[in-house]
């Protein structure tokens, strides 16, 4: 993955510079391990009622695999599932319209793969559009091949 | 004595050097750079070092403040009163240099250990970009814990002709707890009319448990000391992972 890739989705998403670097890390390391090249980056966060944003875990997509590195801050735990089909879809969400998300904007996603291993990412404000962006462009279409 | 002239250059001059430091490329990066402090922090302790995103602001010290300060100073904390004070008396011709907190700012931390970890951080930074900067960790016998630290930068200023000069100033940046900072907002008030009163108390504070310092002062500890021990439950828990 070209680590362009991963700063500019860190600078969209305003992380710091040694935030940045810790985000690339983990992307170069899974780089190593993965057997297929990594193409899109996700980090799933939420922003609590006193205001503080807090950044749960960072995930890779490569063309059929999902990976997932929980609690990125603190853990080096990185773990592989394959998403070749996708079983079921859900989307919760506020003041997002699916369009251009505003500071408002929540929306959770929970997804369940063909081999019923399930993941739950989170976005707040502009991180929505990413979010929305992976669930329309890897996981939509693979729903609709799942279900014909 | 004091005149409409000397009340109209401290006010011009305090508000030139908010004016200079607001648009520094110095203040730009402090603020800029408490991000990355806080991100830092994160990375190493898995907690957050601000409540929420640190906007800091800087105001300055009103006139009647400056004069209350160098009355403090000169001579109800005097010690070799009626000489002067260490230092010499502080006066109009000089008080900007001499007040250490003629312009300031705050910035909260959530947890104890931020208050040092960001003190530290913010005198390397400000050392890095050639200001001179120190750190006084108070701790005060009325309750009040705070890290203050003071970046002395140069800064042009009106004379009292309004030709200018250039003069050394500290900024001074207060660094509290997110409960420290409550018990101040409460008790500010109760310092600034405590602080402008002459002569020794009666009765010490500590045996007049029906005083407003009895109970803002030892609130004041309390919280320090409960701010010990969440530190203890978080090193116990992180040993424990």
């Amino acid at each position: 993955m070209p680590n362009e890739l991963v700063t500019d989705y860190c600078k969209q998403l305003g992380l710091s510079q040694i935030l940045t670097d810790r985000v690339t890390s983990i992307a170069d390391q899974y780089a190593k391990i993965s057997p297929e090249k990594i193409h899109g980056i996700f980090i799933s966060e939420y922003i609590k009622e006193d205001g503080e944003r807090v950044l749960e875990n960072v995930w890779f997509f490569t063309e059929s695999l999902a990976l997932e590195a929980k609690q990125f801050i603190a853990k080096d735990n990185y773990d592989f599932a394959v998403y070749k089909s996708v079983k079921y879809i859900r989307f919760e969400k506020t003041e997002y319209d699916f369009s251009k998300a505003t500071t408002l904007s929540r929306m959770n996603i929970r997804v369940t793969f063909e081999n019923d291993i399930t993941g739950e990412l989170k976005a707040s404000r502009e991180n929505c559009d990413a979010l929305r962006d992976i669930a329309l462009k890897l996981w939509m279409p693979r729903l609709l091949s799942d279900s014909s | 004595m004091l005149d409409l002239r000397t009340i109209s250059q401290y006010q011009a001059s305090v508000d030139r050097i908010k004016l200079d430091l607001e648009s520094s490329r110095f203040w730009h990066d402090f603020v800029g750079n408490l991000r990355e402090v806080g991100d830092a922090y994160l990375l190493k302790t898995t907690y957050p070092l601000f409540p929420s995103d640190p906007h800091p602001v800087l105001v300055t010290k009103p006139f009647e403040s400056a004069i209350g300060k160098s009355y403090r100073k000169n001579v109800l904390e005097n010690p070799n009163w009626p000489d002067s004070p260490r230092g010499g008396w502080i006066l109009p011709g000089t008080w900007l240099e001499q007040l250490n907190d003629v312009i300031r700012t705050y910035v909260v931390v959530k947890y104890l250990d931020g208050v040092e970890y960001l003190a530290d951080r913010l005198t390397t930074y400000a050392s890095g970009v050639g200001a001179e900067a120190r750190v006084d960790l108070e701790a005060r016998e009325e309750g009040y814990y705070a890290a203050h630290l003071y970046v002395r930068r140069e800064y042009e200023v009106p004379r009292p002709n309004w030709d200018t000069q250039r003069i050394r100033v500290d900024l001074e940046v207060q660094i509290t707890t997110q409960l420290q900072e409550v018990i101040r907002r409460l008790t500010h008030g109760y310092y600034e009319r405590r602080r402008s009163q002459s002569g020794v108390p009666v009765r010490k504070w500590q045996w007049d448990y029906e005083s407003d310092e009895f109970v803002t002062n030892y609130l004041g500890h309390i919280l320090h000391y409960v701010e010990g021990m969440i530190m203890d439950i978080r090193k116990r828990e992180a040993r424990s992972e």
